[in-house]
């Protein structure tokens, strides 16, 4: 298969200190009659702290970035905030130059970083369309040709002659996303624009991006919806604080972000799921900790696989940090949620009146269900130490299964937001009375 | 359908950046549309407001300098005189200014969408030129009023003209790109070409000068551009000096070639520092 995009060794840097980069002609001046003072005094130290400097007033934002992208693939972008994630598309899009590296791309590309970029609130919507279609890079006579379907598209055709500033907000990202909807590029670049208007025309969205790549076309997509990015995109790109952490199947790669999001540690490896010290998405007041879990099924680099009305077993170690936690009752809280973070179930010890007590030198509880019924995919666990109403301890987001099995098939095929629950069902057919 | 590939590395892109240019021209018709149509659209003082600023401007120059300075004016209307200076210099200092603070003004699409970024300084004269030739209709209005005689020389006004763009696109493209780093600089801006109008001869005629002035004086670049305008305009009414026009000419090549260098070489930042 031919790339669409091949991104090697891409690093951007940027000055930290912006008082440098876009420093006032005053400031600049300062700094000059500064230093030119400065300069009768005899330099002693100043290359050392100079070196050190160099590298406090920059960062690299992006470092070491190579994949490849094939042509008509949709990719999702996601890393926390800082991770990289905009600065990349930024390149990719050519808005700001690379510090190191190279970037090819193949056709012609259009980049959507915000909603309605150059609408201005004075002119009207009709106006509008050819001026924000002319600089996402359409001809005019392209524009005119798409014009009735980008207007039936954003529902806003009462209000085409009016001035978008009497626009409310939703009608404003609709018609600025309609614009962009109908650009035909072989690769598109989106920004969280998604996060934009009611869930119908957020669903119309996902449905017109959908059916571009069914054209053949690329897209690169930035989100912080793991519901989106699951439904848009066959594969993802992990970043974080600059570095590809991964790039897989769209379902192991939002693992791994779930996984990395706010881990301090630079590597991800899954065999250092056990080091749930470094995890920082643990709540609790800390009198009890876990100190370890084991999903059983577990290996070195693999999620367990369960089969579809398997049986999941987990079992948790804790120890008592205080010693006047010692002797205290805990419940055992244990929940699932899809890899959109979407909370399935949640179940704790207590609801069946078993509750562990805390000994000086801590314990273990295993917690087992059986009849997992679910729908093939990937699934989220978080765990929690629970006395009197209160956590001692909450790891959220902690591990992962997968579940296995025949898929549907036949007639409409399964999406994500159908719903992950697979209870046993049956259909009876018979005649009108 | 073969497909272009595009190789984005450090180096700022240079070739075929005019051809990228070019394919964008209706961009920048777009862009230079919008400013006219939201200056104008708003209100009708928008309109007004372009008749209005020449006219006080006049009033006062002609004022100041033909009643309370009793300057020359070679026997014809002070307001001539002034207005004839007026139209290149309000073309120049309006190109310089507009041109200057573009990327500054369109930061949003600075950063969030790629084009050659030198389309948007381009596209910042439309709306000047739309205001000129504004001017221009006051002043034909003012002429036929006055029954001046307009000689053949008359013809060659676009020269002067496109000119007069040029060469404040050239210092604009400078300044642009240094406004695009040092925020402040915006507000040296208006002093400059404060100072400006009263160094170039906007309200009196060139030949006030004594005449071992004139060198120095023509070296002034705008000196030739409104001494030029003048002579297309009242003929031999006022002195014309060969070196202020190749003045002219040789600051307006360099300048342009030389702003159009440092802004492409500067342009690939832009998005970072604006």
């Amino acid at each position: 298969m031919t790339h669409a995009v091949r991104v090697e060794r891409l690093g951007k840097r940027y000055a930290i200190n912006q008082g440098r980069a876009s420093a006032t002609l005053r400031e600049t001046i300062t700094r000059g009659i500064h230093s030119l003072v400065k300069a009768k005094t005899p330099p002693v130290d100043d290359a050392a702290s100079a070196n050190g400097r160099q590298d406090a007033d920059h960062v690299w934002a992006l470092k070491d970035v190579s994949f490849d992208v094939a042509e008509g693939e949709r990719i999702g972008v996601i890393g926390a905030n800082g991770a990289g994630k905009s600065t990349l598309l930024k390149v990719l899009s050519r808005v700001t130059a690379p510090t190191e590296g190279s970037v090819e791309i193949r056709g012609r590309v259009a980049s959507l970083l915000e909603v309605g970029t150059g609408f201005h609130p004075e002119l009207s919507g009709r106006e509008n369309i050819f001026l924000n279609g002319t600089i996402l890079g359409m001809t005019t006579a392209e524009i005119r040709k798409k014009f009735d379907a980008i207007v039936g598209f954003s529902g806003v055709d009462k209000f085409i002659d009016t001035p978008v500033k009497y626009y409310s907000s939703g009608m404003y990202v609709r018609l600025a996303f309609s614009v962009a909807a109908w650009l035909e590029p072989d690769i598109l670049i989106v920004d969280e624009v998604l996060a934009v208007g009611d869930m119908a025309f957020q669903r119309k969205c996902l449905e017109r991006m959908r059916e571009l790549t069914g054209e053949g076309r690329t897209i690169l997509f930035v989100s912080h919806s793991m519901t989106s990015i699951n439904q848009m995109c066959q594969k993802a790109l992990v970043l974080k604080k600059g570095r590809v952490v991964a790039f897989d199947p769209v379902e192991d790669a939002i693992v791994k972000y779930r996984r990395s999001a706010d881990e301090p540690g630079e590597d991800l490896a899954l065999a250092d799921r056990a080091e749930i010290d470094k995890l920082m998405v643990r709540g609790g007041s800390g009198d009890v900790r876990i100190r370890s879990w084991r999903l059983k099924g577990t290996t070195a680099d693999a999620v367990p696989a369960i089969a579809i009305g398997g049986t999941l077993e987990c079992e948790i170690s804790y120890e008592p940090v205080h010693s006047e936690a010692v002797g205290a009752v805990l419940d055992v809280g244990f929940a699932i949620d899809t890899l959109a973070g979407t909370r399935i179930y949640t179940y704790v010890s207590g609801w069946q009146g078993h509750h562990a007590l805390v000994e000086a030198h801590g314990g273990t509880t295993t917690i087992a269900i059986s009849d997992l019924m679910l729908r093939p995919g990937t699934y989220l666990i978080s765990l929690s130490l629970i006395h009197a109403g209160t956590p001692y301890d909450a790891l959220t987001h902690c591990g992962a299964f997968g579940v296995t099995g025949p898929s549907e098939a036949g007639g409409i095929s399964w999406q994500p937001d159908f719903g992950s629950v697979r209870f046993p069902i049956s259909f009876t057919d018979g005649a009108r009375p | 359908m073969l497909k272009e590939t595009k190789v984005i590395t450090a180096d700022a892109p240079t070739t075929a950046y005019w051809g990228e240019v070019w394919r964008h021209r209706d961009l920048i018709a777009f862009l230079a549309w919008r400013d006219i149509l939201v200056r104008y659209k708003q209100t009708i003082v928008g309109v007004a407001w372009a008749v209005l600023r020449p006219l006080a401007t006049l009033l006062v120059y002609t004022f100041v300098f033909g009643r309370i300075a009793q300057l020359p004016s070679n026997g014809l209307p002070y307001a001539l005189v002034v207005f004839t200076g007026l139209l290149p210099w309000q073309l120049f200092s309006l190109v310089f200014g507009a041109v200057s603070e573009s990327l500054v003004t369109n930061a949003t699409l600075v950063s969030k969408v790629y084009f050659p970024r030198v389309v948007i300084p381009i596209s910042a004269i439309g709306v000047c030129l739309f205001d000129y030739l504004i001017s221009c209709g006051l002043f034909l209005l003012l002429v036929v009023w006055l029954g001046v005689p307009l000689g053949w020389q008359i013809v060659l006004i676009p020269f002067v003209t496109i000119l007069a763009v040029l060469s404040a696109l050239g210092i604009g493209l400078l300044a642009a790109a240094f406004n695009a780093h040092y925020r402040d600089f915006r507000h040296v801006l208006p002093i400059v070409l404060q100072l400006g109008a009263f160094l170039s001869p906007v309200g009196y005629l060139t030949s006030v000068l004594p005449a071992k002035w004139q060198f120095i004086y023509a070296l002034n670049p705008v000196v030739g551009i409104i001494d030029a305008y003048r002579w297309c305009v009242l003929g031999t009414s006022d002195v014309i000096f060969p070196p202020s026009i190749l003045v002219t000419i040789v600051f307006t090549a360099g300048t342009l070639w030389y702003g159009l260098l440092v802004f492409h070489r500067m342009e690939s930042t832009f998005a970072d520092v604006i």
